[in-house]
Parts: C-alpha cells; structure tokens; sequence
C-alpha cells in the first residue's frame, strides 16, 4: 500500500538529486522561531528559580542562623536540633554529648 | 560525489573534523573536573551544573547566530567593506545545509568544531568566578562569549579574509588570542565586578589560600584538558587542499585556518615542547606546586599556539618558559594589587600568556606570508609576492583588541548589567554556607565533615557585612598584603 502522506523524501533511488533531507524542508523557520522562544524561556525561568531557591535558602539561614547552618561546612546537611542543641552545649564548655543519630 | 577521489578528499575531511569534536569533548570534561576539584565541598554540584549547562546555552546561540557571525563579519567595522551578507547565506540557522543535507558534508562537522572552541571560550571564564558567582548570570555571560564575541574576534583575525589578517598582517594560528586572551580578557572584566570570595583578602590585607577540595580532580581535569587539547589543534587546521598557487601544478597539504601551508608534524612537534617547557617552567617558578605545574603546561602550550604551525620545536619550547614565568608573575601582582581573586588563575594562563604568546608571534614570524591577499594595497606591510606579512605591530595591536576590546569591555560591561539585576553574584549568606544549598545533597555523604578555619571567617565576614550593612568582602580594597592560610 502506498504511504498516502509524506513530510519529505519518500525516495533514496537517484542520491544525486537530493538535498536537504530533513522533514518539512522549507518551513525551517518555525522549528527556529520555536527553538529560539524555549532557549529564551529557560533563561527566564532558570533565573527566577536560582532567585527563588537563594531567597529561601537566605531566609532558612536568617531563622536558624549561619552557625547552624555550616555546622557541617555546608547547607547540603544542615545541623539537626539534637546536633545543635549538642554543639551548644558544647560551645559553652559542657561536658561532650554524643549527638543523636540522624533520622 | 562523482569522482573517487574527490569524494575520499569529501569524506576524509568530514571525518576528521568530526573526530576533533569527539576528541574536543574532553576538554570540558576536563575543565569540569578540574573546577570542581578546586570548588570546596559546599559548591561542587554547583560548580559542575554551571560547566554542564554552557554547552546547551551556548550551542543554541551559536546554531542562531554565531556560525553567520563568522562569515558575515570578516570585513569588521567597515574596514574593508561591509557585511558579508552573501558569503554568509549558508550560514543561517534556516539555511538548508544546516542539517542533514546529501549535497554538503562539511558544514555540520566544521560548525560542531567552531562550536566547541566556544564551549572552550566560556569555560575558561567559568573556572575563574567559581564558588559565588550565579548560574543563571555565567550562562548569559557564556552565551555573550561564546556565541557572540569569541566568534567576530575569530571572524576578524582568524579567517583568511578579516580585516585583521588582510590589513595588519594578524596571525594566531592556535589561537593564543582568538581563544585564550579574549577569554582572559573577559574574566578579568567579570571579576572587577564580581569581587573576591567571602574571606579570600582579610581586612589587614592579607591574602588567604583557599584549598581545592580535591587536588586530584584538578590534577586529572588538566590532563584531560591536554588531552583534548590534541582536538583543538588539529581542528584549528584545514586537512587537505591544493596548496599550489601556480597554475601547471598541484600540491596538496594541511594548511592553518588562514590556508597557508603547515603539517600535522609540526603541530606535532610543537604541542609537545610547548607543554614540556611550560611544564618545566610552571615547576620551578611556583617550587613544585602542583596545581601551578599542571597550569604551566596549559600556559606554555598557550604561549606557543600562536605560531605553532611554523615555530622550530625548541622555539615553542623557550616562547612556552617566557610565556608561563611572565603569566604567573602577573597572576599573583594583580592579586596582590588590585585584590582579584582568580580562583583557577584563568587571567594568567589564558589572558597573560595568550597575549605574550601573540607577541612574540609577531617578532619571530616577522615577515610571513599571513594569508594570500584578497585585494591589492589593503595591507599595512606586504611580502614580495603582495600578500599581508606577519608583523610585530599587527600582532601586538591584535592582542590589544583580543584581551581588550573583544574580551575585557564586553565582560566588563555585562558583569555591571547582570551586577545591577542581582543576577551577578549569589547572596553573601549562601555563599558562605555553601552554592549546593539545603535542596541539594551533600556530595560526600559518607565522609564526615571537618570545621576548618577558613568557614569561621567566612561566617565573622558575612556576619560582619550584615551588621555593617554593607556589600563588599573584607579587604576587597586593600593595596598590599602578605598570603597566609
């Protein structure tokens, strides 16, 4: 059965006489338009979410206060309340517990 | 293809560029590992999303507009004509050869190879504002180098027609200012601005060390950056082309990207002693520091790469000793003097040495033919035969315009734009607790962490900011200091 539709080539037979070969040859400026609105887009939105994630980040580190939060040299694991309430203890010259586990 | 050999000529070269872009791959992963290496364990994903992304973000915008950029601007600012509106038709992004396309075999594959020189550019300004500065904000400044100004200063001065070549005589075959000074040049513009880390230059001036996390990431990163290095040389060459001017004879050869002749063995040759002699170099001025070892090869082979196509080897390998020992005495005078914190040293071995490599290039390549003249009496300085010569004045103002024009004022200028947005640099509070903030996990969840000294400071330092109600890093202004650790 024939293919009743074609986006392009339906034949590789005569090479010499092909050029482009991708589908819809000649419309390549939507595909552009289309590419370049997304490439655009993502900027935007990386931006607004990189301002969202340092703004809550700022505010976790006003609330819990810098110390808490690189007690572990980095936000990646911040200080539980047993590890800062150890490290606490610890700092105004008690004797050292053993912190917690971590859940 | 009809003809046997032309299709094997056709097909030879649409392999061997495309082997340069396999090959060239390997410089970002190196760079990656080499920056996330000197990142501190707080700003390692951080470090590795901003090296990851740039290839995405500055791919588009080449496919956009900088492969047109590269053949419409070669008469740059009107100097020898205007827009190369025609040549450069091909070259649009809806242009039919940009895709697959049975009647041309080289665009895709000679446009992957610029385009990975642009992932180059943008990773080289990467490296040196690692560890505060934003995603979002190096990616628009990744995109800017890479996809806008690295390609016109290519298009001036390292196409057999720009104005550069034809009129001052311009040459830089590898790139030492096409590439690495313009590179530099812009790192530099982004760190006026930037500013140094939290806790880089203490208050009475002195200048703290900041340990890589892990020095064997770098180590191996800068290997693989060689490594890849191979890649960008070879791509920086034409295959094979009859290189025989006279009408009875033929001659085929490689030839630079100015189509003038050279050989896979020089380049051979001159690669290798070029990083022999930064090597040694890069040893003994830093007394065996590793990291400046490593970053003396990548310097001597960037000294070199402007003449590298026609150097004697132990010529590449003395341009590479002068290159290295002139780039890390400027890496740690600007850092004392004028307080930037470079963290890779990314000014020094691509900024410094790129341009001390262009002009030597000149002096030493003083009469070369620079590419075969397009139009009588453009040139400032001929050979016998009327085409433009290497000069030493056309190579030192060519260096100018790479570090300068093309690379620090764009920079400068963009770094001041995003700096007015808050899309410049991460809040102070994240920086010091750590760029992989609470969302992220810790990349090394199973070693236990160790409180250096380094994060006091940083935590007094925001802490002092904060009460002070300022914005600028302790002694971000100081004039001299003395390097403790």
């Amino acid at each position: 059965m024939m293919l009743a539709v074609s986006t392009g080539l339906d034949s590789f037979s005569n090479p010499k006489d092909i050029g482009a070969m991708y589908p819809f040859v000649g419309q390549e400026w939507v595909f552009i338009a289309i590419a370049v609105l997304l490439w655009l887009a993502w900027h935007v939105l990386q931006n607004r979410g990189e301002s969202s994630e340092h703004a809550s980040a700022a505010r976790l580190y006003d609330e819990l206060g810098l110390d808490r939060a690189m007690l572990h040299g980095g936000s990646a694991l911040i200080a539980t309340e047993e590890e800062w309430a150890a490290e606490m203890h610890r700092r105004a010259g008690g004797p050292d517990v053993p912190p917690a586990p971590r859940p | 293809m009809e003809d046997q050999l032309e299709g094997l000529t056709t097909l030879f070269t649409e392999f061997y560029y495309w082997v340069t872009v396999a090959v060239m791959f390997l410089i970002h992963a190196g760079f990656m590992l080499y920056e996330a290496g000197v990142a501190r364990r707080k700003n390692v994903q951080h470090t590795v999303l901003k090296n990851l992304l740039l290839i995405p973000v500055v791919t588009l915008g080449f496919f956009f507009f900088g492969w047109w950029i590269y053949f419409a601007f070669t008469n740059g600012p009107g100097l020898s004509g205007g827009l190369n509106i025609e040549e450069a038709e091909f070259a649009y992004p809806w242009s039919d050869v940009m895709g697959p396309n049975m009647q041309d075999r080289i665009n895709g594959v000679f446009w992957a190879a610029f385009l990975l020189f642009s992932w180059t550019a943008a990773s080289i300004v990467s490296g040196s504002i690692v560890e505060r500065a934003r995603v979002g904000g190096f990616l628009i400044l990744a995109a800017l180098i890479g996809s806008v100004t690295w390609i016109i200063d290519a298009s001036w001065g390292w196409h057999p027609e720009g104005w550069m070549v034809q009129i001052m005589g311009y040459h830089d075959a590898y790139a030492s200012g096409v590439i690495h000074a313009i590179a530099g040049g812009m790192a530099l513009g982004v760190l006026i601005v930037l500013g140094p880390r939290i806790g880089k230059f203490g208050a009475d001036g002195s200048i703290r060390t900041i340990r890589p996390h892990n020095i064997w990431l770098v180590a191996v990163g800068i290997f693989l950056i060689y490594t890849g290095f191979w890649g960008f040389y070879v791509a920086c060459n034409i295959p094979i082309i009859d290189i025989d001017a006279s009408e009875e004879g033929t001659f085929f050869s490689a030839t630079n990207i100015y189509l003038m002749p050279t050989t896979l063995s020089a380049i051979t040759f001159n690669f290798i002693t070029s990083l022999s002699g930064g090597l040694l170099a890069g040893y003994l001025i830093s007394r065996g520091d590793l990291f400046w070892t490593f970053s003396g090869g990548l310097a001597g082979i960037i000294a070199a790469s402007a003449g590298n196509d026609l150097y004697h080897p132990m010529q590449a390998f003395i341009i590479a000793i002068v290159g290295v020992v002139i780039a890390y005495k400027l890496h740690y005078y600007v850092e004392r003097r004028f307080r930037i914190d470079d963290v890779v040293g990314a000014v020094a071995v691509h900024g410094y040495a790129g341009v001390v490599g262009l002009v030597i290039a000149g002096f030493m390549l003083w009469g070369y033919p620079a590419a075969a003249a397009t139009e009588e009496g453009l040139a400032w300085f001929t050979t016998p035969d009327g085409d433009p010569a290497v000069n030493p004045i056309g190579n030192i103002l060519g260096a100018l315009i790479m570090f300068g024009v093309l690379g620090f004022l764009p920079g400068y200028g963009m770094a001041k734009l995003l700096n007015r947005f808050g899309l410049l640099r991460v809040p102070h509070a994240v920086e010091a607790a750590g760029l992989d903030t609470h969302d992220s996990a810790d990349v090394y969840p199973y070693f236990q962490h160790r409180e250096t000294d380094f994060e006091e400071i940083e935590r007094t330092d925001v802490l002092a900011m904060s009460a002070a109600g300022v914005n600028e890093p302790a002694g971000s202004r100081a004039v001299d200091g003395r390097e403790t650790t």
